[in-house]
């Protein structure tokens, strides 16, 4: 068990290593890019046969890092639990599926930079199954900022655009503002429990050994996830991110990264069911976050950009489920959102190296063009939509349920909402893009087989893992069947709206917009959310940075300058005593000898 | 009133006046002059102590010698016809405190030691008593000398040098 | 006399050369109150040599004597050579130790 897990982990390690110090391959990219497919593919040999093997408790070992006096303070190690494996599975599963398409997606990218690419690709396969793998909370921690710096590294791939450059900054400190929460919470955590370890955690939290008032820790702790999974208000990132490359965007703004913040919560769920005051308060912002990403994805026309959105808006649904004392419904939504949302960016990547463009007005009847990728665009969008009998409609089920299990009234509501909106705005893409009357210029192309091969094998287990839930292989899944109809409702509800205003035209878009009026004008303006940032950053920021700047050259260096130039003048002063004349010399060496004369004298 | 103590209050005071008069006058040549009246002064207190090779030694090397040379030095370096050096100087006052700071500490110093009255017996022939003292206990020092001696032969020749 | 009476002697003609060698501007004039200074040596040494029955403050008047000698043959020569550069041998303007 522990050696498998220690191969899914310590190959994507060993090709970074490689890449990074071994400069020839590297710049070789079409080297580099075998050696780093060849690592994540065993580590999805290994993750796949890790899953096989049936767990029945948590496997854990640790090694001694930090040694105090009774016990390690803090220990590397390997923690398998079944979460973790099925986790592993999806990482290494769709890292390598990225890494694969990127190999026709960027074919067109200079050697050197595409090594830099997959170096970058190893490195953050390596962090994120650090981060799963983690026994601790240090070890996360520590794996939790080097994703965010590999997401910072690919977003920014492309280094010499300015709008990249400036995003990849924004995601990092945009998660970094969580991340200031997850490290005071995690250190206030220990302070209460005594340890980091997640093991001890969760038995201690099962003893009731913990002490009360957790409250606060558990909500930084939080932070943290809601950082890095693209909660309102910190979700100002992610749709800047999609700057990246398209299969950057699909790994880690969709599948894995993101779901980090999930995933964490998941895990560490025995902590935070112990203060359902932060349940209820991670599920009202999750489904508030749904709503809001669903509304503004509604007025994108980026395709990359709706897609974010949209990310941003199931992963409000996973947070609100966890929210709602249902860890298993959320990360069943993870899993499945992983598939399909990481389906829908590749066959938009598929659309965007075709058409040449992101902006879905200049596309459209693309589906003659480019039948396979528009087949597996509308598998993904119907399982967004949450249409029986894909995965996306078991998993949005289980977390509509549970939200209403816990009898969070204004939450379901909006996630209901949500659920019309997801549709409407999903089939306005397709509708827009791949349908209609009007074609884009030049001769669109369709996918490469090393593109269409990725594509299809999402497709198929989005698929497949809802025919699993169809065949009713779940135990957990009772939901009222009013709800069932009202879901499936909402979802037709959606997709009839956008067949009738693009595709059929009996609505106009326009008229709809001034409809919804001041939705429409807040959502197309962010809600102002990134001018918010931008003054409290001018204005706190700067303003302390302005202040303690003046201290430092003010006070601080002051503080040395004064002594520097009184040493200065000092030595100026004495100098005069270096007259030059030698009967001034004797003048001294006669006084000096008059003192000690008087010296010896007064000190009988 | 023994005659040591009358030839000592007599030199005492010629040698007194004549060291203050070195260091107050104020033509160079007349200090010198009374530079000579003090070695005189001090052989004749050498004298007194039965010292008589040193007595011998002081007026023939410093009395003779050393003012010699002092005044070779200052024909040359002065020009006898115009003006003489100034010889007031910005530190009186506080070589002045300084001086007699150190003369008051060596007084109260002497005033609290006990000190012989008498004088012990001294070896008859003092000069052969110093010679052999000479070339048996300090005649590495006696070396010493010479080399120093050979040193200042070559520095004074250095200095005589002619300007090529 | 006893030997406070020499010492005493000894200290005031030192004092003097002590003031001489620190008030007088020309150089020449600072020598003579250095050998005034070495002149009160000897005559401390000679006194203790007398009043403790020792040879050796004799001999090491003696020796002061030489040096002395040899001592102001070299300085007066300096002195004559700083004369012959700066034609000049007040105390006050020879300060190239300056710093």
């Amino acid at each position: 068990m522990i050696p498998l897990a220690l191969i899914v982990l310590g190959l994507p390690f060993l090709a970074f290593v490689l890449l990074g110090m071994a400069a020839p391959i590297r710049r070789n990219g079409r080297g580099a890019a075998i050696v780093s497919i060849a690592a994540v593919g065993g580590s999805l040999a290994a993750a796949v046969r890790l899953w096989l093997v049936p767990l029945g408790a948590t496997v854990v070992r640790r090694w001694e890092w930090i040694p105090a006096d009774d016990g390690p303070l803090v220990t590397v190690g390997l923690y398998v639990d079944p979460i973790g494996q099925a986790m592993l599975v999806l990482v290494t599963l769709v890292a390598f599926l990225v890494q694969v398409y990127s190999w026709a997606y960027l074919d067109g990218e200079p050697r050197p930079s595409l090594g830099r690419y997959y170096t970058y690709q190893s490195l953050f396969a390596f962090s994120m199954l650090g981060l799963v793998l983690a026994p601790n909370f240090v070890q996360m921690l520590i794996f939790w900022e080097l994703v965010g710096f590999c997401s910072y590294l690919l977003i920014g791939f492309w280094y010499d655009r300015p709008a990249a450059a400036r995003a990849a900054v924004k995601a990092f400190w945009a998660t970094r503002l969580g991340d200031v929460g997850f490290v005071i919470g995690i250190v206030l955590l220990w302070r209460a429990a005594g340890t980091f370890d997640f093991v001890a955690l969760f038995d201690a939290a099962a003893a009731h050994r913990l002490p009360a008032g957790l409250s606060l820790t558990m909500f930084l702790i939080y932070l943290g996830a809601a950082g890095k999974s693209a909660q309102f208000p910190l979700h100002v990132w992610l749709p800047d991110a999609m700057e990246g490359p398209t299969p950057v965007s699909a790994l880690i703004h969709a599948a894995t990264m993101v779901a980090a913040g999930v995933f964490m919560v998941t895990r560490a769920f025995p902590l935070f069911a112990l203060t359902p005051e932060v349940l209820v308060l991670i599920a009202w912002v999750g489904a508030l976050t749904a709503l809001v990403a669903a509304t503004m994805a509604c007025v994108e026309n980026d395709i990359k950009r709706v897609l974010a959105y949209s990310t941003v808006s199931q992963l409000g649904y996973m947070m609100a489920a966890a929210g709602a004392a249902a860890p298993r419904a959320a990360f069943s939504h993870l899993l499945t959102h992983g598939l399909f949302k990481a389906l829908l960016f590749l066959a938009a990547g598929a659309v965007i190296h075709a058409v040449g463009t992101n902006d879905i007005r200049e596309m459209g009847r693309l589906f003659r063009a480019l039948p396979q990728t528009g087949a597996v665009f509308l598998v993904g969008a119907l399982a967004l939509s949450g249409v029986w009998p894909l995965s996306g409609f078991f998993s949005k089920e289980a977390v509509l349920t549970a939200v209403w299990d816990a009898r969070l009234g204004l939450p379901f509501a909006m996630l209901v909402l949500t659920t019309f909106l997801t549709a409407a705005y999903m089939f306005r893409v397709v509708f827009l893009a791949f349908f209609g009357d009007r074609g884009p210029g030049g001769h669109p192309y369709d996918a490469p087989a090393i593109m269409a091969i990725p594509l299809w094998i999402l497709a198929i287990l989005t698929v497949a893992l809802g025919a699993r839930g169809a065949l009713g292989d779940d135990a957990a899944h009772h939901a009222p069947s009013w709800l069932t109809g009202l879901s499936l409702g909402l979802a037709g509800a959606g997709i009839g709206l956008a067949l009738v205003t693009y595709q059929w035209k009996l609505v106009s878009p326009a008229a709809l917009s001034r409809a919804l009026g001041p939705f429409d004008t807040m959502a197309r303006r962010r809600y102002g959310l990134d001018a918010a940032y931008e003054a409290l950053y001018r204005g706190i920021v700067l303003g302390l940075s302005r202040l303690i700047g003046w201290v430092d050259r003010y006070l601080v260096d002051g503080v040395v300058n004064v002594l520097s130039a009184w040493t200065l003048r000092a030595g100026d002063q004495l100098r005069r005593i270096q007259t030059g004349q030698a009967q001034d010399y004797v003048y001294g060496v006669a006084l000096g000898l008059l003192l000690l004369v008087i010296a010896s004298r007064v000190w009988r | 009133m023994t005659l040591e103590t009358v030839g000592f209050w007599g030199l005492a005071v010629v040698l007194l006046a004549s060291s203050l008069a070195v260091v107050l006058a104020r033509n160079l040549f007349h200090s010198v002059l009374y530079l000579a009246m003090a070695l005189v002064a001090t052989g004749g207190v050498f004298l007194l102590l039965d010292a008589a090779f040193l007595f011998g030694v002081q007026l023939l090397l410093y009395a003779g010698g050393v003012v010699t040379i002092v005044v070779f030095a200052i024909m040359l370096t002065e020009q006898l016809v115009g003006e003489r050096i100034r010889q007031t100087s910005r530190r009186l006052a506080p070589g002045g405190v300084v001086a007699v700071g150190v003369f008051v500490g060596v007084l109260v110093s002497l005033g609290r030691v006990s000190l012989p009255t008498a004088r012990p017996p001294f070896p008859g022939n003092q000069t052969a008593a110093l010679g052999e003292a000479l070339v048996t206990r300090y005649v590495v020092a006696l070396e010493l000398l010479a080399i120093l001696f050979v040193a200042t032969l070559l520095g004074a020749l250095y200095f005589a040098r002619p300007d090529d | 006399m006893g030997l406070h009476a020499y010492l005493l002697l000894a200290a005031a003609v030192f004092t003097t050369g002590l003031f001489g060698v620190l008030t007088r501007r020309n150089a020449v004039g600072i020598l003579l109150g250095v050998e005034l200074m070495l002149n009160a040596v000897n005559i401390n040494f000679v006194a203790f040599a007398r009043y403790n029955a020792e040879i050796a403050g004799l001999v090491f008047a003696l020796f002061t004597i030489a040096i002395t000698v040899a001592e102001v043959a070299i300085g007066l020569a300096i002195v004559i050579a700083i004369f012959r550069v700066r034609q000049t041998v007040d105390a006050d303007h020879l300060d190239l130790l300056k710093g």
